[in-house]
């Protein structure tokens, strides 16, 4: 099967519903074997163009290769992560996401890796492309153990795991992340005009999950 | 070719008997009524004749092994006339090729509910498309994953709950409906909740 060459960015962005998730499903090597409907909207691809191919396609330039690496030693060891990520569409275009990739594994070993994805507010996308920027400027000058290291060393100055770095960048305790992520609606229409924001606040003050 | 699809009244039942090599052996008189083809037309043809060239072998394969092995089996199907139009069945699928008195395999089919046809239409229209680009081990895949999304592990189970279970799907394609009250609605805006009410008042009659 051919691979997808990956497109070539252009600088603008595509608003996300931040009601609707966006769903994959890989094997253990990263080869897309499902994706939901919301995936195939939002990235612009068809499913006999996208299954079977490695994740990577989406994959944005702009994304530092040392979060890839920070990412994939955790999901490797079983644990489930957060991450927020730049995604490329095949337009060109990018969305932004605040990923959970959940590895599974039978008998001991991982065989697949469940993703979901949500908006993040604009103000999280500019805090994290100026951390991001850093990485990649230390990528081109020092390779990626440096901005690895870089990262890591950031992480203790501030007395934080990665986790608490990714729940203090979202403003939001570790329960209440997991309820936006979990939110969800079947009428599509519903939240095209909400704000990551207001989309976030009003699924951490529901006691259950959204029905309608 | 294919591209008009035919309204079939949710009253009527077809049944079709395949023989030991999957070729026709007995269709009902609603099965000519619908198709336009004659028993002339299909008596001894490859089961194939019937059956949209775009339904996903992934799908078919599947229901093949299940008869093989549970002697039954359901799939939602999508089939051709003679004309060269399309309509939509819920089917179930008997295997009764190792019976001494009228030994064969089968097939009951009934309207689709509008509301789930939507939603296959669309599923197989990509594992057709798939399977054509990747192949048959990704559109499996695909397959698998989409159960998993709406908390089904296999395609049946994915009908059963489509129908509220087993049991009331068997009802539906086991049921003559013939009120007169449902023949003046429209079957293609009827979804299941609607036809099932109508079911639920009816009796069983069974085939075989």
């Amino acid at each position: 099967m051919k691979r997808i060459e990956r497109p070539t960015p252009v600088n603008e962005e595509i608003k996300l519903n931040p009601m609707r998730t966006i769903m994959s499903k890989t094997d253990a090597k990263g080869i897309i074997e499902y994706a939901n409907d919301y995936f195939m909207e939002i990235s612009g691809y068809k499913e006999w163009e996208l299954m079977g191919q490695p994740h990577n396609v989406i994959r944005h330039p702009d994304m530092p290769k040392s979060i890839f690496k920070i990412l994939w030693d955790r999901i490797n060891q079983g644990m489930p992560t957060y991450a927020l990520v730049k995604n490329l569409a095949k337009d060109g275009r990018y969305y932004w996401v605040i990923a959970y990739f959940i590895p599974v594994s039978k008998e001991g070993k991982i065989i697949n890796h469940y993703a979901k994805r949500k908006a993040i507010p604009d103000e999280i996308k500019d805090e994290i492309t100026s951390l991001y920027n850093m990485l990649l400027e230390l990528e081109k000058t020092g390779g990626m153990e440096a901005a690895e290291a870089y990262f890591l060393s950031y992480l203790e100055e501030q007395k934080m795991s990665y986790d608490e770095f990714i729940f203090d960048t979202m403003r939001l305790s570790e329960k209440e992340l997991k309820k936006y992520m979990d939110a969800q609606i079947t009428d599509e229409s519903l939240g095209l005009d909400m704000s990551a924001e207001e989309a976030i606040k009003n699924s951490v003050k529901k006691k259950r999950r959204f029905f309608w | 070719m294919f591209e008009i699809e035919k309204i079939i009244e949710p009253d009527i039942t077809l049944v079709c008997k395949l023989n030991n090599d999957g070729s026709i052996g007995f269709i009902n008189k609603a099965y000519t009524d619908i198709t336009g083809f004659s028993e002339k037309d299909l008596t001894g043809e490859s089961h194939e004749i019937i059956q949209h060239p775009k339904m996903p072998k992934t799908i078919l394969e599947q229901v093949w092994k299940n008869i093989h092995t549970n002697e039954k089996s359901y799939i939602i199907g999508k089939n051709i006339t003679k004309n060269g139009e399309y309509f939509w069945t819920v089917a179930d699928i008997t295997n009764r090729l190792g019976q001494s008195k009228n030994p064969g395999i089968f097939i009951r089919k009934k309207y689709l509910p509008s509301n789930i046809k939507d939603e296959i239409a669309k599923l197989y229209e990509i594992l057709y498309g798939i399977e054509n680009s990747g192949g048959m081990e990704i559109a499996e895949k695909y397959l698998k994953g989409w159960l998993e999304e709406r908390n089904s592990k296999s395609f049946e189970e994915y009908i059963f709950n489509q129908f509220g279970g087993e049991k009331n799907l068997k009802k539906y394609l086991t049921t003559e409906v013939n009120d007169k009250e449902l023949f003046s609605t429209d079957p293609s805006s009827m979804n299941i909740d609607e036809i099932m009410e109508f079911v639920k008042k009816k009796k069983r009659r069974r085939f075989w």
